[in-house]
């Protein structure tokens, strides 16, 4: 099977092109390193970094998966999220959820959050 | 009162100007805010993809705006936030204003760093009625992200922007169906990346040379009828389709937030919207600087740091030396580039050029013309929606009477 997308590793934006062959992926087109990984997971595994917000008393706390999550979980992870609330103070970089995603992604804060204050 | 260094805006150009002005020397600084939070837009954009040029890792908005505010914090910089700037003059005085009154700060040297706003639907003159459900993107943005609010239910967005780009996903994963994006344009203004994560991965077609022609509803949106466009932007006639939504997001591009600007009399750059900078970001009133998206509008938050830092150190150099005589060449924009920044670039050091091509094509060359010297630099990809640089060598710059960059095809 041969794909052609575009990496979504960096504002580069390369164009790749990944064939399954024996045992692997070819992947072309990549940049660096970490646009082959990216095929190479498109092709077997796709995962995403999630980003959304929590609910808190007194607004939202934006928050991101610890971590990529697999793409068929993201509408699983989204409910989990929609459903949590946050009634005290929050750091930013603290773990909201320690399983986000079902396969133990935590969900972490990507900011502090005062409670009581806007 | 007076202050060395005013620094109008406490987003990201802002902040990272208030911290490079004061590594260079400056104590006396104040930030003003609007808004009760400095950070500026990036509160809001709660996304990840931010940082990796500066720091090598992908963050979301409020952590990459985070990082910069503890550098502020640490240097116990001062922003007054909840504080509006009314008016600035050719003076250097900047006219406040907060819930304690009126005053004026008497700048010794001025950065602005106001950044941008959206362009508004009223600006596209699309027929039909006027319902509830029209929202920019951004508006949409703070909407979903800060307060929490889903603004609809079943959404069109016009305008193929990154922060179009960015709405429908957020929207899509809050539950909304998005039905497609409009660009009228051949190609998108967004990043590609943008495109593959945001629209691919969740099925949403984006229709190129297409346009919204018409929103119906009276209350509320019902539905937008789009259609194809020719060479000309003119909808094709024939090709219309009604499309059921609730929703009408748009993207449709960002302008410069000059007024104070205008103010302190100023004249703005046609193509950047911005004023005219040297490679200090000095305008053309002597100690008054501006950087990030004020300047013009930025594909990248990193190159706004970037930018920032230059003008906090230059308005630093020039509260400790004052207004010095320089000798400048200017800049210009040749085939295929939209503007070139700074419009002008002073003799005897490198400069930095940052540009924006006027299409997109593969195996572009980027051609830099400064009198006899011509240097040429090779891109893969060039596309209206990534800023790109090259930096010029004094030698090189050194007899020339201007600076010309172009991007052709590779032969």
């Amino acid at each position: 099977m041969k794909r052609e997308f575009v990496c979504i590793e960096c504002p580069r934006g390369c164009d790749l092109t990944a064939e399954t062959a024996q045992g692997g992926v070819i992947v072309a087109g990549n940049f660096c390193p970490r646009g082959k990984m990216y095929a190479e997971a498109e092709m077997t595994c796709p995962r995403r970094i999630v980003t959304s917000t929590v609910r808190a008393a007194h607004g939202m706390i934006p928050v991101k998966t610890g971590g990529e999550i697999r793409k068929e979980k993201i509408f699983e992870a989204m409910a989990r999220i929609r459903a949590l609330r946050v009634d005290r103070d929050v750091r930013q970089g603290e773990a909201l959820s320690a399983d986000i995603d079902g396969e133990g992604t935590p969900l972490i804060a990507a900011a502090s959050y005062r409670n009581g204050e806007r | 009162m007076k202050k060395q260094l005013v620094i109008i805006g406490g987003g990201p150009a802002g902040l990272a100007a208030a911290v490079a002005a004061y590594d260079a020397g400056v104590r006396d600084i104040a930030v003003i805010e609007r808004e009760e939070r400095a950070g500026g837009i990036l509160k809001q954009c709660i996304h990840n993809g931010f940082g990796l040029t500066r720091f090598k890792e992908s963050m979301t908005g409020p952590e990459y705006a985070q990082r910069f505010l503890d550098e502020v914090n640490a240097r116990g910089i001062e922003i007054m936030t909840g504080t509006f700037v009314t008016g600035l003059g050719a003076d250097k005085k900047v006219t406040c204003m907060n819930e304690r009154g009126v005053f004026t700060l008497e700048a010794g040297a001025v950065i602005l760093a106001m950044g941008c706003r959206e362009r508004s639907k009223g600006a596209l003159n699309i027929a039909g009625t006027r319902p509830a459900g029209l929202f920019s993107a951004g508006t949409a943005q703070k909407y979903v992200n800060i307060y929490g609010h889903l603004p609809g239910r079943r959404v069109v967005i016009l305008g193929s922007g990154d922060i179009g780009l960015i709405m429908a996903r957020r929207m899509t994963l809050e539950g909304a169906k998005v039905e497609c994006v409009c660009e009228i344009m051949e190609h998108s203004g967004g990043l590609r990346r943008n495109i593959a994560q945001c629209l691919d991965d969740f099925g949403i077609p984006l229709y190129l040379e297409h346009t919204i022609v018409e929103i119906k509803g009276k209350e509320r949106v019902e539905s937008v009828v789009i259609a194809q466009v020719d060479k000309e932007k003119k909808p094709i006639l024939g090709t219309e389709r009604e499309i059921f939504c609730d929703t009408v997001l748009f993207s449709v591009g960002l302008i410069p937030e000059n007024e104070l600007t205008k103010g302190a009399g100023l004249a703005l750059d046609p193509h950047t919207k911005g004023c005219f900078v040297d490679e200090n970001r000095e305008t053309d009133i002597p100690g008054v600087f501006a950087c990030g998206n004020v300047l013009h509008v930025h594909d990248l938050v990193d190159f706004v740091s970037e930018e920032a830092e230059v003008a906090g150190r230059a308005a630093a150099a020039y509260l400790a030396c004052g207004e010095r005589e320089r000798a400048y060449i200017p800049t210009e924009a040749g085939e295929n580039v939209g503007y070139v920044l700074p419009q002008r670039a002073g003799k005897g050091k490198d400069v930095k050029l940052y540009f924006r091509v006027r299409s997109a094509f593969r195996n572009a060359v980027i051609r830099v013309e400064a009198g006899a010297a011509v240097k040429t630099y090779r891109r893969i990809a060039v596309a209206p929606g990534e800023m790109e640089n090259v930096t010029v060598k004094a030698a090189d710059l050194a007899d020339a009477p201007s600076v010309r960059v172009s991007v052709v095809r590779e032969a």
